[in-house]
């Protein structure tokens, strides 16, 4: 079996974000980085998997030279080697999935497992483009997976209950956040990812173009919540609701 | 002094779980007086236990910097889980690993290293204390073992720990020089933790209790090192154990001082944030130049350490005035929070108890006065 999953560098979500200025991104310079939570619980139950019925996992990770340290948080949690592919600007989900699609085409693995979303733009649409682009079956939002032969049983939670989709391998699957609880790294394991491989690429190599098709125009931080009013009666909080907040 | 890449990585991994794993629980351990067994199992897992040992003991192979580092991190949170991870790791590991031989090493450390056991070190007696010569208990060879007979008292991780390295003498005609130390396994034949457990100020959730040896059967190649070589093996033991209760010292008073930073700017009496205070700023002050004063001294000595030189006056220093700082630092700390200090809804008052055994344990800080005075008196002129 041969797993190949997605670290994607984000801001750490227990921080506060600020929208820089002019409105065109998020200020980057006092943030914390660490791995996309769901991509972590992707390389948890490929691990798992892996550890199951043996096999190969490899992290890969796109972006600028510091999206190494979440290749390597991978590998300290114990995949095998990584892969990446060096992008200097951000790119957007189509660009990711096209570079994914060649990676699998180098590597042939019998199954990429992905985070559903990443937390930073959460865009979730990587793993359901590269499914396409590959001509793979998919399985998203997984909350449960079994491997057979030459399958892949996946449960998704849907309102109301459990939806069960079984898919061909090669696969695509997405991790969604009861899959699993990650492992923390041990402190040994640390040590020892710190010489694992991990090999460099180009979009330019792998013949990518990455010129973005979808530009961000415009971000803008949250109206401010206003404090609330305490009302009389009954028949103000309607009128309220009515003229005021117009929900009703 | 700059932490490497690896270090680093290795630290904020280490964070991460202290402060999704054991400040959760960090109240609820000194409220319930409960040795963290779980926490400290999975530290194990973790590689936390054996930080600065090799791989082949099953150690992280880091270095000392990093072991009081982390050590600092954990009792920042939680001081009794930082004093259980210390007297495993640097009292009971720090021996075998410093003096025992390669067949103990894999025997005793190697489980200590992963977790898989747990270690205390009994040197305190009821009639010794910072007096180690005054030491009542025997070791008296018979064929090939050692009879013990005799208690100890004060030990931490005494009632839950699985291998104890205990000093006893071997010739009790020699005073100090006569003494030896050995490792023993829980369940050898008549040798047991008494079960008391010692009720206390602070460190409530550090299993602290007594162990009896009444005809105590020790097979001689549990012996460390060689007959006599007790005092060498417990000067460099307490010497690196100094470090380890100055990270502990030094994190009480980082985990006081970051609430206080918090409080000063949330509080507002006479119309003013706390921090507006002449007064408040004073005691936030002190708190930072005391807890960066502690914070070189103990990075000095762990870093000679590493580097092989004699820490002996070093990791004294860091101790005696960490120690004497959490102390300050956290009165202070309460007095901030004025009654909300006070109050066991905060941790203000706890890391004020967790503090005082820092000034007494791993030799007292008059104890640490008079090594630190010594080393400078030999000192040629
Ligand atoms: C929570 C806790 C955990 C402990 N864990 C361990 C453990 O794991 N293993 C272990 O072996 N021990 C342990 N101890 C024991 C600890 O190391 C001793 O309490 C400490 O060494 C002091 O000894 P004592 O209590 O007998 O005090 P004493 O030695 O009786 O000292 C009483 C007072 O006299 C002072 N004094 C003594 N001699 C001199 C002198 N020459 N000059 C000036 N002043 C002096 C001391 O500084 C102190 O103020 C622990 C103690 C506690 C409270
Ligand atoms: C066990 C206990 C019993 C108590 N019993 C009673 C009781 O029976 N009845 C009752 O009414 N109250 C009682 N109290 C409350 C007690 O009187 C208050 O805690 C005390 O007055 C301090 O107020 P505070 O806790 O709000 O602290 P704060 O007033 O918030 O003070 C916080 C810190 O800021 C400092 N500070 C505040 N203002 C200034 C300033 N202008 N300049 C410099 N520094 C300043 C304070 O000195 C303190 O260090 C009790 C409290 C405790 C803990």
């Amino acid at each position: 079996m041969k797993i190949l999953v997605t670290a994607k560098r984000v801001t750490d979500p227990d921080m506060k974000i600020k929208v820089k200025e002019d409105g065109t991104g998020v200020e980057m310079s006092s943030m914390s980085f660490k791995v996309n939570p769901f991509d972590e619980i992707a390389i948890e139950e490929a691990l798992r998997i892996c550890e199951d019925k043996g096999g190969e996992v490899v992290v890969v990770g796109i972006g600028s030279d510091k999206a190494q340290t979440e290749i390597r948080y991978g590998l300290s949690m114990g995949a095998d080697r990584g892969i990446h592919v060096s992008a200097g600007s951000e790119l957007d989900s189509d660009a990711v999935a096209r570079i994914l699609k060649k990676v699998v085409e180098t590597e042939s693995p019998d199954l990429v497992l992905l985070g559903k979303q990443a937390i930073d733009v959460d865009d979730n649409q990587v793993s359901q483009l590269l499914a396409e682009y590959l001509g793979w079956g998919q399985a998203c939002f997984a909350s449960k997976i079994e491997i057979t032969e030459n399958t892949a049983r996946v449960e998704r939670e849907v309102d109301g209950g459990i939806e069960v989709v079984e898919i061909d391998l090669p696969g695509v699957v997405s991790a969604d956040l009861r899959l699993n609880e990650p492992r923390y790294p041990a402190l040994p394991a640390i040590m020892k990812a710190k010489k694992k491989e991990i090999k460099k690429m180009t979009p330019a190599d792998l013949g990518v173009d990455t010129t973005p098709r979808v530009v961000i125009t415009q971000l803008a931080e949250p109206p401010q919540r206003k404090g609330g009013r305490i009302v009389e009666d009954v028949a103000e909080l309607i009128k309220a609701l009515k003229e005021e907040a117009k929900v009703i | 002094m700059g932490k490497n890449k690896l270090q680093k990585r290795v630290l904020d991994s280490a964070k991460e779980f202290i402060a999704k794993e054991i400040a959760p629980v960090a109240a609820m351990t000194d409220e319930k007086e409960k040795f963290p067994l779980k926490n400290f199992k999975e530290m194990g897992r973790l590689g936390f236990l054996g930080i600065p040992y090799p791989e082949k003991f099953g150690g992280a192979e880091l270095d000392y910097l990093t072991y009081a580092t982390i050590v600092r991190e954990i009792a920042k949170v939680c001081a009794s889980t930082a004093m259980s991870v210390v007297a495993h790791t640097g009292l009971a590991g720090n021996p075998i690993f410093s003096f025992g031989s390669e067949k103990q090493k894999i025997k005793f450390l190697k489980p200590l290293a992963l977790g898989e056991k747990i270690g205390a070190f009994g040197l305190t007696e009821p009639n010794a204390g910072s007096d180690i010569a005054a030491m009542e208990t025997t070791a008296e060879k018979k064929e090939n073992h050692y009879i013990l007979n005799g208690t100890k008292i004060f030990i931490t991780n005494a009632n839950v720990a699985d291998i104890y390295v205990v000093a006893a003498k071997t010739s009790p005609e020699k005073g100090m020089m006569g003494i030896s130390m050995f490792v023993l396994e829980k369940g050898t034949e008549g040798f047991k933790a008494s079960g008391k457990k010692e009720k206390k100020l602070g460190m409530k959730g550090a299993d602290t209790g007594e162990l009896i040896f009444d005809n105590a059967i020790v097979p001689e190649k549990n012996l460390i090192g060689r007959k006599n070589w007790g005092l060498k093996i417990l000067h460099q033991t307490l010497v690196g154990a100094r470090i380890g209760m100055a990270a502990i010292a030094l994190g009480i008073s980082e985990g006081a001082q970051k609430y206080c930073l918090e409080y000063v700017k949330q509080r507002k009496q006479f119309g003013e944030y706390l921090y507006h205070f002449q007064s408040i700023k004073n005691m936030l002050a002190d708190m930072e130049m005391n807890t960066s004063a502690a914070d070189l001294l103990l990075q000095k000595a762990a870093v000679m350490k590493d580097e092989g030189r004699n820490v002996t006056k070093e990791a004294s220093e860091a101790k005696l005035f960490a120690s004497e700082m959490a102390m300050k630092i956290t009165k202070d700390a309460i007095q901030i929070f004025g009654g909300y200090g006070y109050s066991q809804d905060l941790p203000l008052e706890r890391f004020f108890r967790d503090a005082k055994i820092t000034e007494i344990g791993d030799g007292t800080s008059e104890i640490q006065r008079l090594i630190i005075a010594d080393e400078i008196i030999k000192r040629p002129t």
